[in-house]
């Protein structure tokens, strides 16, 4: 007996103990009824609003919800009713029975039948936000994997680029370095104050409720001279759910979730654990004509977990998470000086935000706290390093009159451990203004200027946007503006030892100019969208690490960065339920000494991804296709990597399980086994098999038949073209 | 197995020998040359580039490959040896630990490893090329992680062993007769700190039985970086020490040590008074050190006589190389010279490509050509 049947039989009981009457008339053996147990066809959930309606030669019957999907109708026992039950996006069906005296239990299957409506169309200005600025949700996620790098690689303009699976990985947006992109996790950077660089590595994307990117640079006191990419906590679903998944080279994952709301505040929490061998077959190219071999020292184990609270009466938010993982630092291919070399790092996080909605004119605050502790360890040579990292933050948006907005930002930052000479401290404060003006005819303007300042150095960014509507469906924006980047604490106090040596004197780079022009065509109906820009972005006094002639590496403002390109994104609608989305990116982006200039390594001068998806009834299905074109792999010498394409498939499937709704998820990375590198000699793994079981509410996005989304959008088409803001507090939403 | 693949290279190298590498690279057919007689290695860039002398102009060569060899990808030596068309070169154990062999006319390469006791952690030192008497080429190769020395062969997977116990790190192999001598630079690389433990030593081994025939220690000789052989006696370049925090400043303690091959014992130790960068032995008879005085950007070249064991150009009187506008060139890491005594050197740029620079004797500039990033080496054949 299914758990929700139990449960009705022991209320039944219960009631029928209790209450005498209702007793007597279910036994008045004049009378006759029915339960109709009415649920999902393709799920057996309980349906809700369901109509039920009953009539016989004696008259209209009196049909009456017990509980969601349980039905009640009583009638002259021998009647024959014609029952008919539907229900909002169910096809309906209809029957006859003769009631009996001693009551009888039916279940009505209903089948899932999507209703068609007219297009809503809402109109809605385009952010004027800095740069251009794209968000993913989590409904999108669902049938993306888990690797955030994946992700953000779908979008225009971002790549990503790591050391093999379970290795770091970076971001790098319209041909920068990564270390000019400004990653946040729920308000508090997650790039390393030591490298400057984010490990995406360390937050899977089914941790994430919303993903938003910003191209272009930054707001006040947050770097990022090439873009942005906020990482929120996901929010749990109500009740208790989970997800366990298996796959290829040792493959596991877990993860559980629970959300609760008592007395109005919202409580809900999310851990995990993901863990892999990565012991997958390789060629080794350095040594050619050898058999494959398998790929050593690459396995990790992550975990995390977060919780949540929002209280209703205050507007107060509070968040904490953790994450960490240790795993191997495996090196190039062909050399086992890194076997035994591991990597531990682990990062706490508490939040606390205050505020509603400063659209209103009310101030939002937030503050929040943040450690992270890497370990380096190698017992080949006995060598054992750490570093810990505190980061204190604290933000303030509010509205001063229309159309003008305030943010301002203060952050402060602590290193310590055996790779730093002294305990490094930066501190950073930044405010910026900003002004929208509607000026009629379709034109907008959006000024704003960002003022930073630090121990290191004082900057004033600019930036100006310009937005023409020129119809309902098309409309053209040109930016311009200014940014700069901060030198890293490792370009300043990394512990002079062995090959390295750090540069006191160095000065923050400078994006002298970031500008963008471009057009987006959303014609009514929703059929198809286009978007269409060209970008450039000039970095004075690059900061670049160089060997001197006794191969001592330090580093130091030189020369010229130059980024231009051309990205466009297009989504097509062909049928009900099913998506295409094509991104394409065309860049050059050099850097330039005197007058020598050089690709910037890892920046291919062209990349893209195609998907196409289907969501509805029956089996979700995606098939994504990545390109990369050649990349330079230093900017040193001639050397190339070669492009490659690679086709990944994933299927979801709802059923029920134990009176549980479930999805199976199947996914094939790399279907067509190809042997790649997005790091030179650091192997990627061939075609490899993963598949994933949801239970509970984790699971309810796709068996509600989520509309497929657009991996691009941006985020005035979100709902939030009034958002002038670059960036977002803590614990937002 | 090995004949058949080997044959390949051995006529190339038996075929270039006898017709006349020994010609100054000024003797071209107006300049239809048919090789690069001028050889850079750039270590960052991972790239061989070529060059001929023709009226103190420099002009690049184009092989059939284009003007530039590429190295594999995991290349990060510092140094090569040429031999004919065949150049040997090596990859550290970070890259793999494996000889690299070029075929300079056609740009073949072919990699070669070690099967000693920890494989790819070999790590290599300088590769020296040697020649038989039945014409078979092979490289003698220090392990300095294993404290081997081996004989690399094209064509075999893994290198043959020659010798055992060389000490603490052996950075440079040279063959003397049926000898081999073993450079011990004598650095902590066990403990990962690459420190020097102290003066450099001597070991001489027979190249049969891998024996040790005799030791002995080159006084006030830190981080021997290169020698040289001429007739009978030893050119050892030891670059001296840097102070390590935070500038890595040359301490300005290098020497000239020449070590008798013969006597096996050290005849003369000459100061720098700056520190070694590179040895490079020139056509015109000398050795050309390229030595530093207050900052490793700011180089000047000493002349070494091998007949006189004494300086030309000592350090009271470098040859300072200029640039065409009169100015110091300070970031040579390699020089030598041509038969007629014109210089050249590679600057070791890595923002930009370096350069090579023609000069006449007296260091004044002549020409320059782009090579590189990182250029380590240069060869003269």
């Amino acid at each position: 007996m299914r758990p929700r049947r139990l449960l009705t039989v022991v209320l039944t009981t219960g009631a029928a103990l209790s209450l005498a009457g209702p007793v007597a008339a279910v036994q008045d053996p004049a009378r006759g009824s029915i339960e109709l147990e009415v649920v999902d066809d393709r799920t057996g959930a309980p349906v809700g609003a369901v109509r039920v309606t009953g009539s016989s030669a004696a008259g209209p019957a009196e049909p009456r919800e017990l509980e969601k999907g349980l039905w009640l109708i009583r009638g002259p026992a021998g009647a024959r009713l014609d029952i008919s039950v539907g229900a909002f996006g169910y096809r309906s069906d209809a029957f006859s029975i003769t009631l009996a005296a001693e009551g009888r239990r039916r279940e009505v299957r209903l089948a899932p039948d999507p209703l068609s409506l007219p297009a809503v169309r809402a109109t809605a200005r385009r952010s004027p936000s800095i740069g251009t600025r794209l968000v993913v949700e989590r409904a999108e996620l669902s049938l993306a994997g888990d690797d955030l790098g994946d992700v953000l690689r779908a979008l225009p303009g971002v790549d990503v680029r790591g050391r093999g699976p379970g290795g770091p990985s970076a971001a790098s947006i319209r041909g920068s370095r990564p270390e000019a992109v400004e990653v946040t996790l729920d308000g508090i950077p997650l790039t390393d104050p030591l490298s400057g660089i984010a490990d995406l590595s360390m937050v899977p994307g089914s941790s994430l409720e919303r993903i938003v990117t910003t191209q272009g640079p930054g707001a006040a006191g947050w770097g990022g001279g090439a873009g942005s990419i906020r990482l929120e906590s996901r929010q749990a679903s109500q009740g208790v759910g989970g997800r366990l998944g298996v796959g290829s080279f040792g493959r596991v994952m877990a993860e559980v979730e629970t959300g609760a709301s008592p007395g109005g505040t919202r409580i809900d929490a999310f851990g995990r654990f993901d863990a892999a061998r990565n012991d997958f077959p390789f060629r080794n190219r350095i040594r050619p004509g050898t058999p494959d071999e398998r790929r050593a020292n690459a396995d990790f184990a992550g975990w995390g977990a977060l919780a949540r609270v929002s209280t209703a009466k205050v507007p107060l938010r509070f968040l904490g998470r953790v994450d960490g993982i240790e795993r191997g630092a495996p090196g190039r291919m062909g050399t086992a000086v890194w076997d035994l070399a591991r990597w531990r790092e682990s990062r706490a996080s508490l939040g606390v935000a205050y505020g509603t909605d400063e659209r209103n004119g009310a101030p939002r605050l937030s503050i929040g706290w943040s450690r992270n502790r890497q370990t380096y360890t190698d017992e080949r040579v006995g060598r054992r390093e750490s570093v810990a990292g505190d980061q204190l933050v604290a933000t303030g948006r509010e509205l001063l009159t229309p159309g003008v907005g305030l943010e301002w930002r203060a952050g402060w930052s602590r290193l310590t451990g055996d790779v730093v000479g002294d305990e490094a401290r930066r501190i950073v404060a930044g405010v910026s203004l900003r002004k929208a003006l509607d000026a009629g005819d379709g034109w907008s303007f959006v000024g704003g200027v960002s003022l930073d300042g630090s121990d290191v150095g004082f900057a004033v960014s600019p930036s100006l946007t310009v937005r023409r509507q020129v119809s309902s469906s098309t409309s053209m924006w040109v930016r311009a503006g200014q940014g700069y980047r901060l030198p890293t604490l490792g370009d300043l106090y990394l512990r002079p030892g062995l090959g390295a040596s750090p540069n006191p004197d160095l000065a923050p780079e400078r994006v002298r100019l970031d500008a963008e022009l471009g057009v987006s065509m959303d014609p009514a109906g929703g059929e198809w969208r286009l978007e269409l820009a060209t970008f450039y972005r000039d970095t004075r006094d690059p900061i670049i690490w160089l060997p001197s002639v006794i191969s001592v590496w330090s580093p130091l403002n030189a020369g010229r960065l130059r980024a231009l390109g051309l990205q466009g994104a297009a989504a097509l609608v062909p049928a009900p339920g099913w998506t295409i989305r094509m991104v394409g990116t065309v860049q050059d982006s050099r850097l330039g000494f005197e007058d020598y200039t050089d690709p910037l390594p890892y920046q291919p001068a062209w990349s893209g991804s195609a998907s196409a998806e289907r969501r509805g009834p029956g089996p979700d299905v995606r098939a994504d296709v990545e390109i990369r074109g050649p990349r330079r792999t230093s900017i040193f010498g001639p050397h190339e990597l070669p492009p490659f394409a690679l086709l990944d498939i994933r299927v979801r499937q709802p059923f029920t399980a134990a009176g549980l709704g479930a999805v199976l998820e199947v996914g094939v990375s790399n279907v067509l086994d190809v042997a790649y590198e997005r790091v030179e000699l650091f192997p990627e793994p061939g075609r490899s098999l993963e598949v994933r079981l949801e239970l509970g509410p984790a699971a309810s996005p796709s068996l509600q038949g989520a509309a497929a989304d657009r991996s691009f959008r941006p985020e005035a088409a979100a709902g939030e073209a009034d958002r002038s803001s670059a960036t977002r507090l803590p614990m937002d939403p | 197995m090995r004949r058949s693949r080997w044959s390949v290279w051995t006529i190339a190298v038996a075929a270039v020998l006898s017709s006349g590498c020994n010609e100054s690279p000024t003797d071209g057919d107006g300049d239809n040359f048919v090789e690069g007689q001028i050889l850079v290695l750039n270590s960052l860039s991972k790239t061989i580039h070529q060059f001929n002398v023709s009226d103190n102009t420099l002009v690049p060569f184009q092989a059939s490959y284009g003007a530039t060899l590429n190295l594999p990808a995991n290349f990060d030596g510092v140094a090569m040896d040429i031999l004919g068309p065949l150049m040997v070169t090596t990859t550290s154990a970070l890259g793999g630990s494996q000889v690299i062999w070029a075929d300079l006319g056609t740009g073949e390469l072919i990699t070669t490893g070690f099967g000693g006791p920890t494989g790819s952690l070999a790590d290599p030192g300088r590769a020296t090329l040697i020649l038989d008497p039945s014409g078979v080429v092979g490289a003698l190769v220090p392990a300095r992680a294993e404290n081997r020395i081996y004989i690399s062969v094209p064509g075999e997977p893994n290198a043959f062993l020659v010798a055992t116990n060389t000490g603490e790190y052996v950075e440079r192999v040279l063959p003397f007769g049926v000898f081999v001598y073993a450079l011990d630079a004598n650095l902590d690389d066990a403990g990962g700190t690459y420190a020097s433990l102290g003066d450099a030593v001597m070991e001489l081994f027979e190249f049969g039985d891998g024996s040790l025939a005799d030791s002995f220690t080159l006084p006030d000789s830190r981080n021997i970086t290169d020698a040289l052989f001429s007739q009978e006696e030893i050119m050892v370049l030891a670059g001296g020490t840097f102070v390590s925090d935070p500038e890595f400043a040359p301490a300005g303690d290098g020497n000239l040590v020449v070590v008798s091959a013969t006597a096996r014992a050290v005849r003369r130790t000459l100061a720098l008074g700056g520190n070694g960068l590179s040895i490079e032995g020139g056509k015109n008879g000398l050795g050309h050190i390229v030595r530093t005085q207050g900052s490793f950007d700011q180089t000047d070249i000493l002349t070494f006589n091998f007949f006189t064991e004494n300086f030309e150009r000592g350090p009271g009187n470098p040859i300072q190389p200029k640039d065409a506008d009169g100015s110091d060139i300070g970031n040579c890491r390699a020089a030598s010279a041509l038969i007629d005594g014109r210089l050249l050197c590679v600057t070791f740029e890595a923002a930009t490509q370096g350069r090579l620079v023609l000069m006449d004797a007296d260091g004044n500039f002549l020409d320059d050509a782009p090579v590189g990033a990182g250029a380590t080496d240069i060869y003269i054949r």
